[in-house]
């Protein structure tokens, strides 16, 4: 892992180079050799190989997969009260990974939220949030959510991962199926699908932690902390429905560890 | 090819068929105004009226739009124009983030044509277009209407709609997008359609054709030579790091410990540097620069604007004196945006107070949440300055300059003109019958010097614009007016008259006329039904500015010139950086841009004149925003504050893959130009004389006060401004004497149809 080493920090204090990690990240999301980044002393990356005991009462004859318990160590934090309703976060974050412009699978996501605010149109006009109420425009971002997360182990085909250096959540390209799930799973609804529902090419993408946003962010409305577990503080967006809650082939395998 | 979608969506409000058909014939125009100047040769043949449903409403957007190329969110809305006194093509332009969701939708543009027989709304869910019923929506403000379709379609969708002064074709009145954002004048087209509101949701992507990183690069290249709004490259107060001490007169108000202090909590804009990208949208404190030190930071939550933009203009407020009224505290709007409502207020305190300051900001935001729920469009201010004049009681003297010395001006001597011209029931309802009016009537409370009842007097006439009625209740018409009027007394109430325009009330009521001409109230009417906008009131390139002015069938809405004389830099520098860039195409002229004395015409003026528009026409058409380009300086003292004069074709070639030179758009842009004066002349041509072709005297005017010394204007010479003319069609390749375009410049431009059009119908020179 010199490469990684050179590129980045695994201390979420110290700055990483931006472009080294953003290509590094891109490099692990579309090939396969993903698997060989994580459990390496010394990286701070933590994973339980689970490949199957026989007392284990796994429903069928699925194959228990990898859990990736590895906090995130870096974090995008965004102020509302700075927001001025641009959307170039969303512009750069898929313009300069998806090298197209399309709002609508942005990882960081102000746009849903421009009009009235997150709480939707039904409070009338003027008493909500937004460019139709009080101005305050909340940019949505992914929190990197602790184990577990619901993501990932919502994914029936383990295509979701943790990435070092920084061990941002990200879905491996290659192993997506574009079921859409994930974006279903997430309680604020973060995932974005590029492409129908199971469509022949359709990848689901959420935020890399490539930080194109904060660069490009015309008022600095939008920084890169150190991570905390910060679920609590920001109500879910939409309700996730227990049948996607876990994947068949993680949903048996708690009991490892717990 | 990266850019445009590919297509076009028409929808037929008559047979309400919806037809997708390729961009193919309009790529040579772009987009935008190009596009829809292409549609109305191509599709509505002169004679056509505005209000017909043969005319044709287009929405347009360009290759750029929704690229995420900064400052390119604009859409332009193009049409047969109401106000206009022959209804000739003219178009409005709205920002905010309505044309970029049309790209994401999969549609270049929208052409609407036909007229339904109820209240409509279109709904545009990406590839999914269907006509909605309004009938419930129809008779309610924007507000509604857009709360409505958030309700059906998720708050997710952008919509654009009209009010009630669009819906009873009132001739000046707007379709607005993104609570702030207007394209003037083009309301009462849809509301002659019966369409209410045009609700996108668009899911899909913009191809760009460069590579990731090349596209980076070049974005981040551009973010470092943007300045502030209206091209301010120095920050208008002295800060240290700008390296020579240039500062001043321009927007980048932003400074230590000036605040967006309505924010929760305040957010504190500082000295935002020319290398700090992370600040470019701090750097325009727009709410300081509007609405004074006090009031303009204390009552600023934020400066918003336009999908994709980095520098923000409009200004979120938040004034909680509005709540007594009955409106939201929270309001947005910027320039003449704010005071739509306000101009209607005389009087008020001197904002060198902060009592000033605060009143003004109240009636302002008022005056905003009126006209932004209403569509009323105040024809850039030429409605309110018209109304100045017209209420206030005029001595003898002025009534005899008006209408000659005799007994008119002697039994009209002390009366206001609309004391004299309405009908004496409507005196009686606005004024109490008497004069002065009485201080409860409407007009005694515009007259007050207390806020409430100027507020009172705001929150009655708006909306009595919007119902736009005659005297005997039923809807006003600019034809029932004529008909109905005596010598001396019309039949219309005053919302009819306000709402009727500036061009068709002069024709109503002469004294009118005459003071459009003489400006002695300072309205500043131009001509055709519009007022002067970035005109003769600086000296420092007057007469580009009048050339530009008399071009359109509107206000121009252009800021080419004024962003480039008005980005702070030493004069010596602007001339330098112009000389530099475009001097192969004056040589041996004296600079284009004066000083405090005026110079006489002059190549250099006559080329800024014409780049003005041809840029001007490129970024309605492409689209950008031409309220912050041209991109001719930049604050960089490590370039010598020059910008790149080639940046519209960079970002073209990098969307499009299609390599263009500056010489390639700056073509483009003169086609575009040529193909709008083809339109404008078919159409004049058509109610006038055989054998007419004098574009250069019938539509080219200017205003005689322009002429004649003025209070805050630089006065024009007619032998002067007739060699600028000269120069300018010269330098367009048009004909001197007509000022119509050439057999050799049409066909230049691969316009040799529209030759062939004009020929067989006598407009060539």
């Amino acid at each position: 892992m010199a490469d990684a080493k050179k590129i980045g920090s695994v201390n979420p204090g110290e700055i990483i180079v931006p472009e080294g990690v953003t290509e590094f990240i891109r490099k692990i999301v579309t090939r396969r050799e993903f698997l060989q980044y994580s459990g390496v002393a010394g990286m701070g990356v933590a994973t339980f190989s689970l490949m199957g005991c026989g007392s284990s009462t796994t429903s069928s004859d699925v194959t228990p997969r990898q859990v990736f318990v590895a906090n995130a160590q870096g974090m995008l934090v965004a102020e509302p009260s700075r927001c001025v309703g641009c959307r170039r976060c969303e512009l750069a974050c898929t313009e300069f990974n998806d090298g197209k412009s399309m709002p609508s699978i942005s990882r960081i996501k102000v746009g849903r939220n421009y009009n009235v605010g997150p709480s939707g149109p039904t409070l009338g006009i003027a008493r909500q949030e937004g460019t139709w109420g009080n101005h305050r425009t909340v940019q949505d971002v992914c929190h990197q959510c602790p184990h577990p997360v619901p993501c990932q182990l919502a994914c029936p085909h383990g295509a979701i991962e943790v990435v070092p250096p920084v061990n941002a959540r990200v879905v491996v390209a290659a192993k997506c199926q574009g079921c859409g799930i994930c974006s279903k799973a997430c309680p604020w609804a973060m995932t974005s699908l590029d492409g129908p529902v199971d469509g022949a090419n359709s990848k689901a993408t959420k935020c890399l932690l490539c930080r194109e946003c904060v660069n490009i962010c015309p008022v600095g409305a939008l920084k890169y902390v150190a991570w905390q577990d910060v679920t609590k503080s920001f109500p879910p967006r939409q309700v996730v429905p227990a049948s996607i809650q876990l994947a068949a082939d993680v949903k048996d395998t708690c009991n490892k560890c717990h | 090819m990266g850019g445009w979608t590919g297509t076009v969506l028409r929808v037929d409000l008559t047979t309400g068929l919806i037809t997708k058909e390729p961009i193919t014939k309009y790529l040579p125009f772009l987009g935008g105004i190009g596009l829809g100047y292409k549609v109305l040769w191509d599709e509505v043949p002169p004679g056509t009226k505005a209000w017909a449903p043969a005319n044709r409403i287009i929405f347009g957007g360009g290759p750029l739009t929704g690229t995420g190329t900064p400052l390119s969110a604009r859409v332009s809305v193009t049409s047969l124009w109401p106000n206009h006194p022959e209804e000739l093509p003219a178009s409005g332009h709205m920002g905010g983030h309505w044309g970029p969701e049309l790209k994401y939708a999969g549609y270049d543009a929208l052409i609407v044509q036909g007229a339904a027989a109820t209240p409509k709304w279109i709904k545009i869910v990406d590839d999914v277009v269907t006509i909605e019923d309004a009938g419930k929506m129809w008779g309610n403000g924007i507000y509604r209407a857009t709360a409505e379709i958030m309700n059906i379609m998720g708050s997710d969708a952008h919509v654009a709609a009209i009010g009630q002064c669009g819906e009873n074709l009132v001739r000046i009145s707007n379709v607005m997008c993104d609570r702030s954002h207007s394209a003037g004048g083009v309301g009462s087209v849809m509301g002659s359609k019966k369409l209410k509101a045009i609700g996108i949701i668009g899911t899909g992507s913009v191809k760009i054709e460069a590579t990731k990183t090349a596209w980076k690069d070049l974005v981040q290249y551009q973010n470092t030579l943007l300045g502030a709004n209206s091209g301010g490259v120095v920050p208008n107060t002295l800060q240290s790091w700008q390296p020579d001490g240039y500062y001043g007169g321009t927007r980048w108000t932003a400074a230590n410990g000036r605040y967006w202090g309505a924010a929760t909590p305040p957010v504190h804009t500082g000295d935002c540097t020319a290398a700090d990208l992370n600040s470019i949208g701090l750097r325009t404190h727009k709410g300081y620069a509007d609405f004074g030190a006090d009031a303009g930071s204390r009552h600023t939550v934020k400066i918003g604007g336009c999908h994709a933009c980095p520098i923000r203009c409009h200004i979120a407020t938040d004034v909680p004196a509005l709540e007594a009224f009955g409106f939201s505290r929270y309001q947005v709007n910027t320039c003449n945006g704010n005071s739509t409502g306000s101009g209607f207020s005389t009087g008020m305190p001197a904002t060198s107070t902060v009592a000033g300051q605060e009143a003004r900001i109240v009636s302002s935001q008022v005056g905003v949440a009126l006209s932004d729920d209403y569509g009323w469009w105040s024809d850039y201010g030429m409605a309110q300055a018209d109304f100045g004049f017209l209420v206030t009681p005029l001595s003898l003297a002025r009534w005899e300059e008006l209408v000659g010395v005799g007994a008119v001006a002697t039994a009209n001597a002390g009366k206001s003109v609309y004391q004299v011209r309405l009908p004496a029931a409507e005196w009686t309802r606005i004024a109490g019958g008497t004069n002065p009016p009485t201080a409860t009537s409407l007009l005694g409370k515009y007259f007050a010097s207390d806020l409430n009842g100027k507020i009172d007097f705001m929150m009655w006439v708006i909306p009595e614009i919007s119902k736009n009625l005659m005297m005997d209740g039923t809807p006003a018409t600019y034809e029932k007016m004529v008909a109905g009027q005596t010598a001396t007394v019309g039949n219309a109430t005053l919302g009819a008259y306000i709402a009727v325009g500036a061009g068709r009330l002069e024709q109503l009521w002469p004294e009118l006329k005459v003071e459009h001409q003489i400006n002695v109230s300072g309205g500043n009417y131009l001509k055709q039904g519009h007022i002067k906008h970035h005109y003769t009131e600086s000296t420092t390139v007057h007469q580009a500015a009048a050339l530009i002015n008399m071009f359109w069938n509107r206000d121009p809405q252009c800021h080419t010139h004024t962003n480039f004389t008005g980005n702070g830099l030493p004069l010596a520098l602007k001339n330098q950086i112009f000389n530099e860039l475009f001097g192969a195409e004056f040589p041996g002229s004296a600079d284009a841009i004066d000083g405090a004395t005026p110079a006489p015409m002059n190549q250099a003026k006559a080329v800024f004149a014409k780049l003005s528009l041809i840029y001007l026409a490129l970024h309605n058409s492409m689209t950008l925003c031409n309220y912050t380009l041209p991109g001719w300086a930049s604050p960089l003292k490590s370039r010598n504050y020059r910008g790149d004069i080639d940046i519209e074709a960079k970002f073209w070639t990098a969307v499009t893959g299609e390599t263009v030179t500056r010489a390639d758009m700056e073509k483009t842009g003169l086609r575009i130009l040529t193909i709008y004066r083809a339109l404008v002349a078919l159409r004049m041509k058509n109610t006038r004389a055989a054998g007419w072709k004098d574009m250069r005297n019938d539509h080219d005017q200017l205003p005689e006060w322009s002429f004649h010394a003025h209070s805050g204007s630089t006065t024009l010479d007619h032998a002067d401004f007739e060699n600028a003319k000269d120069r300018f069609y010269t330098l367009l390749g048009w004909d001197t004497v007509t000022g119509l375009p050439t057999l050799a410049t049409y066909n230049t431009l691969g316009l040799s149809d529209v030759a062939t059009a004009m020929t067989a119908a006598g407009l060539m020179p």
